[in-house]
C-alpha cells in the first residue's frame, strides 16, 4: 500500500492526463495562430500518449512484481525490501518526468509570449 | 537558499501543527482522522500499557509524515504549475524543483517506512493480523484523498 501511495500521484487520476486542462486545450484554437495551434495540439496528444504508456508500464510492473503488489500485512518482511522495490520504480518515474517537462517546454515554445499568457489566464465568463 | 526557506517553513509549520495533536502519553486528540479506527483497534487489542502507547505513537508519526508528504507534494505541483505558466522560466528551474522534491520525498519515504515497521515490530503476530488490515484501510482512505492532487 505504501508503494501505491508513492506512485499514485503520477498515475492516471493522480495528475498524469491532467497536465493540460480541457479549457486550456479548447482555448488553443482561439488564441494561437492556426498553423501553430495544430502543432501544439498534436504535441499535447503525443505527450498524453507518452504519459498513458508510462502509467500502463508502471501498473504492469506493480502487478508482475509480487513484492510491489504486496500489502503491508504479510509478504513484506523488511524495510529494505520495500525501499528496494520503490527505488526500482523511482528511476523510471524520474526519467519519464524529465521527458514530460521537456515536452511541456516544447509545447510552450510553440506559442508567443502573448499567446501563452492568454492561454494561462482564461477569460472570465 | 530560496528553495530551502519555503521548505523549512512548511516543515516547521507541519511539525508544529502535527505535534499539536500529540499528547505527553502518545495518545491523540485529533478529530476525524483516517487513522482513528487503527488507534481504536490498538486500544482494544493491546493490553500492555507501554506497548500500546508505543504503537499509538507510531500511528501518530505515520499520519504526521503522510500529512507532510501530502503538503509537500501539493506545494511541488504548485511550483511546477507556476514555472510552467511563466513564459521565461528555464529548464534548469524545473530540474531544481524536481531534485528538491525528490530529496524530500526520499526522506519522507524513509520516515514513513520506519514508523510502519516500528508499529509492526511492537505488535504480536495475532495482533498484527488485525492491525495490518486497519492500517491498510487507513492508508487506502488517505490514498483516495491524495489522488485528488493534480500536477
Amino acid at each position: 500500500m505504501l508503494i501505491a501511495l508513492f506512485t499514485a500521484w503520477f498515475l492516471v487520476g493522480g495528475g498524469g492526463t491532467n497536465l493540460f486542462s480541457e479549457g486550456f486545450i479548447n482555448r488553443i484554437d482561439e488564441v494561437v495562430a492556426a498553423d501553430r495551434a495544430a502543432v501544439m495540439t498534436s504535441k499535447i496528444e503525443v505527450l498524453n500518449e507518452k504519459i498513458q504508456s508510462y502509467n500502463e508500464i508502471l501498473l504492469e510492473k506493480r502487478k508482475r512484481n509480487p513484492l510491489l503488489n504486496a500489502d503491508t500485512s504479510s509478504s513484506l518482511s523488511s524495510n529494505d525490501d520495500i525501499a528496494m522495490a520503490l527505488e526500482s520504480i523511482d528511476a523510471d518515474r524520474r526519467e519519464t518526468l524529465n521527458i514530460v517537462i521537456d515536452s511541456m517546454l516544447e509545447i510552450r515554445a510553440i506559442s508567443t509570449r502573448q499567446e501563452w499568457n492568454a492561454l494561462m489566464v482564461p477569460k472570465q465568463p | 537558499m530560496k528553495i530551502l526557506v519555503p521548505w523549512l517553513m512548511l516543515t516547521l509549520g507541519l511539525v508544529l501543527s502535527g505535534c499539536a495533536h500529540l499528547t505527553n502519553d502518545g495518545e491523540t486528540n485529533k478529530q476525524q482522522s483516517h487513522f482513528d479506527p487503527l488507534r481504536s483497534e490498538i486500544g482494544s487489542l493491546v493490553a500492555d500499557d507501554s506497548r500500546r502507547k508505543q504503537m499509538i505513537k507510531s500511528v501518530d508519526l505515520l499520519e504526521h509524515y503522510l500529512d507532510i508528504y501530502q503538503a509537500t507534494t501539493a506545494q511541488y505541483h504548485q511550483r511546477l504549475k507556476t514555472l510552467y505558466a511563466e513564459y521565461d522560466s528555464e529548464r534548469s528551474e524545473f530540474g531544481v524543483a524536481i531534485e528538491n522534491y525528490e530529496t524530500q520525498r526520499i526522506d519522507l519515504k524513509k520516515a514513513l517506512l520506519k514508523a510502519h515497521f516500528e508499529l509492526k515490530a511492537a505488535a504480536a503476530v495475532d495482533e498484527w493480523s488485525v492491525l495490518s488490515e486497519a492500517e491498510q484501510t487507513a492508508l487506502n482512505a488517505f490514498s483516495e484523498q491524495f489522488s485528488g492532487l493534480e500536477l
